[in-house]
């Protein structure tokens, strides 16, 4: 205590402050980690299925939703943030802090994770999909058994890189009035110049982060066979 | 008839190339036979075979398999007669998340099978196969021979009338392949299910076939018994198929590299001789030797036994005078071995 004491005096006055701030990143990467995880998945879906020899190929919808995609992870986050604002207080009601946040966060990680979904499942062997039609199976079974089932680990490995992308994404957010530990870093270690608030903000955070990338591992090595 | 392609034409068009995979194939397999479909790679088997499951929908001509035109069915039903076609692959396909024993009863999830009959039919069927310790393995371990053996299983597990073998033995080594095919044989003869065993492999037919159709470039050159095809092969692909197996084509080469053995001394005769049948079983190079006084020097011989018969061929020089070797050449083919003359 002594030790904490010394080496994060400033961030031991406000310890009240601090851990609600860690609150504020875990809700906010929570929300819009499973929000995005579930869009991203039936996005990440819907591109596998309607590309080209795909088993439901739909040109139209394919390369409309391919570009939706590109545009949208082709925007800033910083700026996103801000073009969402009325879009944001139109859905939640406010356009500050966690709950303001967890809007562009889910548009702005979604389109990440739905790449990340095609191409998890892009590397499943269509040797695999060839033998399920030859056993009769239609689109749905195609989509639950073997793309989704099959593609597990690799689902995982896009997940955690997402999840960890977020993580950074919650911060920024936090820097434009989201609450979290990325205001904490910047709100009481940068303005007022109490370094160490910035440092232990940043210990928190990649503690998060290498939780994700453990759990995450843990899950891909008792998955893959 | 079992299968029946009536007109089958595929095209692929890729960018502004059209390849005619297929072309007007007509083709008709019995029930419970094996039935070869035999062709270089690009020849249009492996296309061929998925238009009778319709895993590739032929633009013309007509599917008929078990009584059903399954071409004119819709989706859904065509999905549910599928169940009655089994598959397998050159590459296995099995689902590497799935244990052998869940890869096995995959198919018989919508069968309305109880858990407990499934169960038990997986145990059957890996006695089957020969694999009853790997029920809960992983594809992942296992060799390709027994991954083929898991894909067999679950290929017939619900009961198919008809298994589709697809370059089934190309990824196996020589003697893992004899044991898939020693297997698939069993399998036919036990349950009496229509094979249709795509290759390119003579050795493949050789072993298991009943019939078999010889396809190039899309149509098919040759159909016929295979015992026939390979005593008097027509289509010269079929001749080139034959003689990869019965190795003549070694004694082409040593022509063209003017190998020492097969040059020849004036007054000698380069021929090959083909055993069919019954004149394998005579003494006839020895007698003709006696009888006409000419000298037989053999340069290799080979001998299959398709379908139960013999076929044996054998080159060899014949050296003697002139008139002798014409009667000794007359004197074999009166015996059933048809004489070529290939060089004198």
């Amino acid at each position: 205590m002594n030790l904490l004491q010394t080496l994060f005096p400033n961030t031991m006055d406000k310890i009240p402050e601090f851990l609600e701030s860690i609150a504020e990143t875990l809700q906010m990467t929570a929300v819009s980690g499973i929000v995005s995880f579930a869009l991203g998945l039936v996005l990440g879906i819907v591109l596998i299925v309607t590309k080209k020899g795909g088993i439901l190929e739909n040109r139209i919808i394919y390369s409309v939703l391919d570009k939706c995609i590109n545009i949208l992870r082709s925007v800033p986050f910083v700026i996103l943030l801000t073009a969402l604002m009325p879009f944001t207080r139109a859905v939640v009601g406010t356009a500050i802090g966690t709950k303001g946040a967890i809007i562009p966060l889910i548009v702005g990680t979604t389109p990440f994770f739905a790449r990340q979904a095609e191409a998890a499942m892009a590397e499943v062997d269509p040797g695999l999909i060839e033998a399920a039609q030859s056993m009769g199976d239609g689109p749905g079974d195609l989509i639950f058994n073997i793309y989704l089932r099959e593609s597990i680990p690799a689902l995982t490995r896009g997940a955690t890189i997402t999840l960890i992308s977020l993580i950074g994404l919650t911060a920024m957010a936090g820097a434009v009035g989201g609450g979290g530990l990325g205001n904490f870093a910047v709100m009481w270690g940068h303005q007022r110049g109490k370094t160490d608030a910035t440092y232990a903000a940043l210990i928190v955070i990649l503690l998060i982060v290498f939780t994700v990338q453990a759990v995450g591992n843990f899950i891909i090595r008792k998955t893959a066979h | 008839m079992m299968i029946s392609l009536q007109n089958i034409s595929k095209t692929f068009k890729t960018g502004q190339m059209r390849v005619e995979a297929v072309k007007d194939v007509s083709l008709d397999i019995k029930k419970g036979e094996i039935f070869g479909i035999i062709g270089f790679s690009g020849a249009g088997k492996s296309t061929l075979v998925r238009c009778i499951n319709l895993l590739e929908r032929p633009e013309k001509g007509k599917v008929i398999v078990d009584g059903t035109e399954i071409t004119s069915l819709y989706e859904k039903e065509l999905r549910q007669k599928r169940q009655s076609v089994g598959m397998i692959f050159q590459h296995f396909n099995l689902m590497p998340s799935r244990t052998v024993g869940e890869n096995i009863a995959y198919p018989l999830r919508k069968s309305g099978m109880a858990k407990a009959e499934i169960k038990e039919r997986v145990k059957e069927l890996l006695e089957t196969v020969g694999l009853e310790d790997k029920e809960n393995s992983y594809p992942g371990n296992l060799s390709g021979g027994q991954k083929q053996r898991v894909a067999i299983a679950r290929a017939i597990a619900p009961r198919p009338k008809v298994l589709l073998c697809d370059e089934a033995t190309s990824a196996l080594d020589p003697a893992t392949t004899q044991s898939v095919l020693a297997l698939l044989k069993r399998i036919n003869t036990e349950t009496g299910i229509t094979m249709v065993v795509i290759t390119h492999e003579m050795a493949v037919v050789k072993e298991i076939c009943d019939r078999v159709a010889v396809m190039e470039n899309g149509i098919i050159a040759e159909t016929g018994d295979v015992a026939r095809i390979f005593t008097s092969p027509e289509a010269p692909v079929t001749r080139s198929f034959v003689e990869s197996v019965t190795g003549t084509h070694k004694l082409a080469k040593l022509l063209e590299e003017g190998a020492s053995c097969v040059r020849l001394k004036p007054g000698q005769v380069l021929a090959r001789l083909k055993y069919l049948g019954s004149s394998a079983d005579k003494a006839l190079i020895s007698e003709v030797s006696r009888l006409y006084n000419v000298g037989c020097n053999i340069i290799f011989g080979n001998m299959e036994i398709v379908k139960g018969s013999t076929i044996g061929t054998l080159s060899l020089i014949f050296e003697g005078r002139e008139e002798d070797i014409k009667a000794a050449v007359w004197h074999l083919s009166q015996n059933g071995v048809a004489v070529e003359v290939i060089k004198r």
